[in-house]
Parts: C-alpha cells; structure tokens; sequence
C-alpha cells in the first residue's frame, strides 16, 4: 500500500508532489525528490515506470543492479540533448535525478530495506509499539544521482552505496518505509497515526494528513507491503 | 473548658448574626483537617442538624442605636423578617472555604475573619518530568559537551524537572533537577566511565520510579505538584553490558511504562546501528548524532 499527500509547503509554493512510489506483491518502492531541484517530479515519476519493466524489478537480489541500469538507460537517452556531460550534469541530472530512494522486501520470514538517501523506516515490535527510525543526514543527503556527477563540491558523495537492513518478522512483524515527509509524526505532532499506518487503512491516513495538512510541511509518502493502494 | 461551655456561655448573648455562628459551631459536625477546633472560630454550618437559632429571635437592643433607630417597631419587624437595617449595613459573614493561601495546613491562624482554621487547597500544577538516560562509557565520553548541549536543547519546559540516570558499572540517578540546573550540571559520573553499560538494569529501574512518580501528588510549602507528562530521552549505543536483568525483563518494562500514552520516548544513538535494538524495546523516536552516511 502506498499513502502520498502533497506537502502544505509544496502546495504554497505551487510545486507539484514530488515524492512517488510503486508496489507489487513483495516489494515497495518509494522515491523522495529533491526539493531544490526543478523538476524532481519529473526525475521520480520517469524512473519508476523505466523501473517497472525491468526484468525482476521486485527482486531484493537484482534491486541495486536494476537501480543502476535504470540510471545509466535515462542518462544515456537523455545525452543526445546536451552539447557536453557537464551541460548535461547541471541541467539535467541535478534538476531532474536527485531523489531518495526507499525500497522493502518481503522475504518470507523478514523484511529487507535498502536506503539511499534520507529517511524513514518505520518499525513495529511484538507488542506493536511503533518506532521511527530516522536517517538523516543534513540539508545536502546523498543522492545515487552523484555516481554520474564529476563536478561536485563534495567528492565523497559519489563513493556511497545503498544501506541494506534486515529486520527479524518474529521481533518486528511489521514494516514500513517512508520519506521525510513523515517527520510530525515521528515527533508525535500528529497523533492517533501510529498503530493506524500498519493496518492500511489507508482512507484514515488519508483524512489525518488532510486534516493536519499544516504541519506537513514536506511531501508525505508512505509504503508498506500488502493492503491496496488507490 | 470543653468545648461546649463556650456554647452555654453564649447563649442568648450578643447580636443575630454572631449568635448563630457561635451556636453553628457546635452543632457542626464538620472538623478542620489540620489542627484543633477553636471554639472563637467560624466554623461550616450543616443546616440539616444545626439548631436554627436566632432568625424569628427578637434582636436586641444595643445601645443608644438600638433605642433610638432600631426602637420597638424594629423588634417587631424582626419576628417577620430578620434582616434589620443595621443588618443591611453590615456585611454579611458568609461561610465559604478558603482559597486565599494563607495559613496553609496550619491551625494556628491570625483568629481573624475567617480564613483561620478552615479547610484550605493549595493550587494544583502540572509538571513534566524528563528523564534522560546517558551511557557512562568512553564513546560518551568523548562528545560529552555535544551530549550537554543536546539535553539542553530537549528540555525547554521551564516548569519541568529534569532527572539524569547515568548507567555504566552502577546506577546513578540525580536529584529531580530545574532548568537552570541543567545548564551547570555533568552529564558523566567521571569515576565509572568504563566497559559496562546496564541499559536493562537502568530501564527496570525507571520503571520502577516512574512507577512512584507518574500521577502522585506531592506538598510543597506553597502548592502542590502532580506529574502529568513523561519524557524518556535515553543517549547511548544502544549496546547492554553487564545487566543482571535480561533483555526481556527490560523489553516488558519499558513496555509497561510507555503504555501509557503521557509517556514520549526518544532514543538518540551515536550511531545508526544501535537503531534496530532501540526499536525493540519500543522507543517512538530514534535517531543518530552523527549525520555522516555510514
């Protein structure tokens, strides 16, 4: 089940939702666009149908391979357009490309999260008290986009890789994964949501984050494995 | 003296109005909590037993007033209505429990009006009590200043009070601090930085206190002070060395403290691999120090 609402901030401004997310029976993905690039929406939405087709994309083996090929396919496509790969980086890859990207797996007796970028892992024990898990990582997080950018202040960026999570289902029967969108929650701003994201119902969430649409300042997006999705 | 002499004294003497207080007071069942019943006090009417004295009573004649304005007509008029015109004068005394402050718990009031010796309520406040749990451990240790600045920056209620449980080889629990105190205190017990950390031990103690502390109403001199909120901020690795509790132990009582929902908890890790056992004790929030993609 995937839960998105747009940011109150992002509807002030006029910027379109910028988050995105896909599902199939054992795997979720979401991606969580850059607010300070342009076209994020763009970026996002544009991956996750390439993402789609690819052969096994909900596949927790292939994922980082699938990610990568989805990158290099849009990057090489989009070339033609531009006169010089730097042209190319600052116009294109870092107004389109720069997204987290939050993917879960089921795999039968756990749960596996791969992270790139910033985030949430939301989290439920056997006695089904909720935890989020924050990944955060100031106001510039690593994006996998940097891999193809050779002009960047930080050289670091381009050397980091997916983070890999493996969480027990009979000590945390539940997951979930989320952007940072999430963050009144979490800081129990909002409340009456905690039990409430794992049993998808999605029209509840739905009512509680247009209700409370203020203290969203950022795009919200949430997926857990299983339920159905709009 | 017992205490019905002063009744059998006063009997017939006196104005209306002080007359039917003197007598209230002893057919009143009613007894101040604190202190000995004075018999030259005011005292709470229950009208139901109360011997109704002096309303169809003939009011007396006091003096040069009483003769002259008051006169024969006034006497008549009081077997019918008994608010005299120097009744109307006066300010009535009324009975009514004393919300002043004054002489709070204390029987020996000034003996004056009558605030003395009734049943006196302190104000009631609500504090948020924070407990800040912060491994003793090198790693600690060397961020100690991050780690003050942090809690510095977590407690903001001013009219909270702030206990910090270090846990390393023991347990130490500070004095139940305010927000001024924070800012001078250590964050370490330097003399147990070391290997052990009794995260398991340290959370079946706080349930333990909590226990004591949540909903319990305590006197001070000039009011009384009731926990209403919990805040659980717990600093550390995440890692247990050394507990004599087990990890379960400690899983279900933390648990049975954050069941109730006054109760916020927050887990700040150094870093990001502490994450997943913080989540199965059941903190809401965690996070790192560090922002560094590890």
């Amino acid at each position: 089940m995937i839960i998105t609402s747009q940011g109150f901030g992002h509807f002030e401004k006029k910027v379109n939702n910028q988050d995105f997310g896909i599902e199939s029976p054992r795997m979720v993905l979401i991606l969580d666009g850059c607010s300070g690039a342009k076209y994020s929406e763009v970026g996002t939405r544009l991956f996750a149908q390439l993402f789609s087709r690819k052969e096994e994309w909900d596949s927790a083996e292939k994922f980082e391979d699938n990610v990568k090929e989805v990158f290099e396919d849009i990057i090489l496509m989009m070339s033609k357009y531009y006169k010089t790969p730097e042209e190319m980086e600052e116009n294109f890859i870092t107004e389109n490309l720069l997204f987290t990207i939050i993917a879960c797996f089921d795999m039968g007796d756990k749960y596996v999260v791969k992270l790139f970028g910033d985030g949430y892992i939301i989290t439920q024990n056997v006695r089904e008290r909720t935890s989020y898990m924050r990944f955060a990582y100031g106001k510039c997080p690593p994006y996998f986009a940097y891999r193809y950018c050779k002009n960047l202040k930080d050289p670091r960026f381009s050397d980091y890789t997916f983070k890999t999570f493996i969480f027990d289902k009979a000590v945390f029967p539940k997951i979930a994964i989320a952007t940072d969108g999430i963050q009144p929650i979490a800081k129990g701003e909002v409340k009456m949501m905690d039990g409430r994201i794992f049993e998808g119902n999605q029209a509840y969430v739905d009512i509680i984050i247009k209700g409370k649409k203020q203290k969203f300042y950022d795009d919200i997006t949430i997926g857990i494995i299983g339920g159905e999705s709009k | 003296m017992s205490i019905l002499d002063g009744f059998k004294s006063n009997q017939g003497t006196g104005d209306q109005t002080s007359d039917m207080h003197k007598t209230d007071a002893v057919t009143s069942k009613f007894e101040p909590v604190n202190g000995e019943i004075r018999r030259d006090e005011p005292k709470r009417v229950d009208r139901s037993k109360a011997h109704v004295p002096s309303r169809v009573d003939k009011p007396k004649k006091k003096g040069f007033f009483g003769g002259l304005i008051g006169g024969g007509a006034a006497e008549d008029k009081a077997a019918v209505a008994p608010v005299t015109t120097d009744d109307k004068k006066k300010p009535i005394d009324m009975e009514y429990d004393d919300y002043s402050g004054l002489n709070y718990g204390q029987s020996s009031g000034s003996g004056f009006g009558f605030g003395s010796g009734f049943v006196s309520y302190k104000p009631l406040e609500n504090k948020k009590f924070y407990f800040i749990l912060v491994e003793n451990s090198k790693e600690i240790d060397k961020i100690k200043d991050m780690i003050s600045a942090i809690i510095g920056n977590y407690v903001v209620d001013e009219k909270s009070l702030t206990c910090i449980v270090n846990y390393g080889g023991v347990l130490h629990f500070s004095e139940p601090l305010d927000l001024k105190d924070l800012t001078s205190l250590p964050v370490l017990v330097e003399n147990d930085i070391g290997r052990l950390a009794r995260l398991y031990d340290a959370l079946c103690a706080l349930k333990t206190l909590i226990d004591s502390k949540k909903k319990s109403i305590e006197d001070d001199k000039t009011k009384r002070v009731i926990v209403n909120s919990i805040d659980i901020l717990c600093i550390g690795t995440c890692r247990d060395v050394g507990s004599k509790h087990s990890k379960d132990e400690a899983i279900v009582a933390f648990d049975e403290i954050i069941r109730d929902s006054t109760v916020t908890t927050k887990y700040i890790c150094l870093t990001e691999d502490g994450f997943k056992e913080a989540a199965e004790f059941g903190f809401k929030s965690i996070g790192s120090i560090s922002v560094n993609y590890q």
